[in-house]
Order: C-alpha cells, then sequence, then structure tokens
C-alpha cells in the first residue's frame, strides 16, 4: 500500500507546484504582452484576473498530476529530485515575477 | 458593512503576521530531515490557509472600494498591493507543499527518497516563510494608509 501512495505523493506535490508556476507564468505573460489598462482608470471589472489565473492553474495542474505519476512508478528516485529542483525553480519564478512584473 | 469589512480586514492583517511566525517554526525545524514535525507544520499551514481564506473573501471588496483609489492616489502602493497578491499565491501553494511532503515522509521507506521528500518540505516552508515575511510587510503598508 504504502509503495503505492509513494508515486501519488509525488503527482500531489508536482500537481501544487504547477500552480504557483503557471500563475506566474500567464501574469510575466500578460504584464510583457498584453495592453493592460491603468488600474486608477478602472471602476469596476467583472473578470478577477488573479482567480483566472489560479483556475487555469488548477487546471494544467490537474494535467501535470498524471505525467508526474507514471514518472514517479518508473522512477521515484528521480521524480523526487526533479521535485526538488522544482521546487526552487517555481520559487524564483513566482518571486522575480511577483516583485518585478506585478 | 464597512464595520464587518474593517474587522476582517484587522483579523486578516494580524493572522498574517501570525502565519509569518508559524511558518518560521517548520522551516527551523525541518532542517533536520529525519524531524517529525506535524503540530508545527500543520499549525502553520492551516493558519495560512485561514488567512488566506480570508483574503479570499475581503478582495472583491477591496476591488470594488478601495484599489481604484489606492492607484489615483498612491500608485505606487497600488502596485505593492499587486506584489502581494502574487506572493500571496506562494505562500499558500508552498506551504501546502511543504504539508504534503511532510505528511508523505512516512510513505517512503529507503534513505534516499525519504531524504529527498524531507527537502521537498523544508525547502518549500523556508520559501513559503519568506514570501510570508514579504506579502505581511507590504500588507501593513497599504492598510496603513488606506482602510475599508
Amino acid at each position: 500500500m504504502r509503495r503505492q501512495l509513494a508515486p501519488l505523493l509525488a503527482a500531489l506535490v508536482g500537481a501544487l507546484l504547477v500552480v504557483p508556476a503557471a500563475y506566474a507564468v500567464l501574469r510575466a505573460y500578460d504584464a510583457l504582452f498584453t495592453a493592460e489598462a491603468n488600474p486608477a482608470t478602472i471602476v469596476s471589472q467583472v473578470r478577477v484576473a488573479m482567480f483566472w489565473r489560479l483556475a487555469v492553474g488548477a487546471y494544467l495542474a490537474g494535467m501535470a498530476a498524471p505525467l508526474v505519476y507514471v514518472a514517479a512508478t518508473r522512477d521515484l528516485a528521480r521524480t523526487l529530485k526533479a521535485l526538488n529542483v522544482a521546487v526552487l525553480v517555481v520559487g524564483a519564478l513566482l518571486f522575480v515575477q511577483g516583485t518585478l512584473l506585478p | 458593512m464597512i464595520l464587518t469589512l474593517r474587522l476582517l480586514e484587522r483579523i486578516h492583517g494580524h493572522l498574517g503576521w501570525l502565519a509569518v511566525a508559524a511558518l518560521l517554526h517548520p522551516a527551523i525545524l525541518l532542517r533536520d530531515p529525519r524531524r517529525r514535525a506535524l503540530l508545527s507544520t500543520s499549525l502553520a499551514t492551516g493558519l495560512v490557509v485561514a488567512v488566506a481564506v480570508l483574503g479570499v473573501a475581503i478582495y472583491p471588496d477591496y476591488r470594488a472600494r478601495l484599489k481604484q483609489r489606492i492607484f489615483l492616489e498612491a500608485p505606487t502602493l497600488g502596485w505593492m498591493f499587486e506584489r502581494k497578491e502574487h506572493l500571496a499565491v506562494g505562500v499558500v501553494a508552498f506551504a501546502l507543499v511543504g504539508f504534503a511532503a511532510h505528511l508523505g515522509v512516512t510513505l517512503f521507506t529507503d534513505d534516499a527518497t525519504r531524504r529527498a521528500v524531507a527537502r521537498i518540505s523544508h525547502r518549500a516552508y523556508v520559501i513559503s516563510f519568506v514570501m510570508a515575511l514579504v506579502v505581511a510587510t507590504i500588507g501593513v503598508a497599504v492598510a496603513s494608509y488606506k482602510s475599508f
């Protein structure tokens, strides 16, 4: 049972990491490549960009989870090594985007 | 209504700083990969999630009542608040990663994989703590300028 749960945990961690990664990429894309209105000129807006980015991130996380699961069942140690690196990469990505591209 | 929002904002801010303090604990404890800290991690993560839920609850009113005014009067603070939102996503995500990894450490039988998962948990809590510190500091700056 424990052997089966280990790849599932790796998949969960991988999926959770996809959410902030997707969030950072989407926001960076918006900040760099789309012409956004000055927030000072917006009285009201129906679409909440933050929630939208989180929803897209959750969707992508759902797609990534099975891939991480398959990778973990094939080579657990290597997948965990990749996830260890991914934690740092995603953290740096979100930090850079969050501070430099608000 | 305004009083309720003001109260929720204050609770959000105070619990936010408590969450920063709570996140520091697993960030320090989990340096040792053999260390188990279930109470510390669950309290820190629970607090982070509670603060985030409160933040999401008052966010629509922030957008409707405060955002434009802040951007008109002090755009630098407005952009700081945007930074806070982005980093807050990271605080929650990394706290959840840290908690999931810490809970799952026992699923791994051999030493190498166990250490790898413990390292994921530790790294995630350190990142979550650093981001939470920035978020809470910006939160104070913005809230002391304008509130509901």
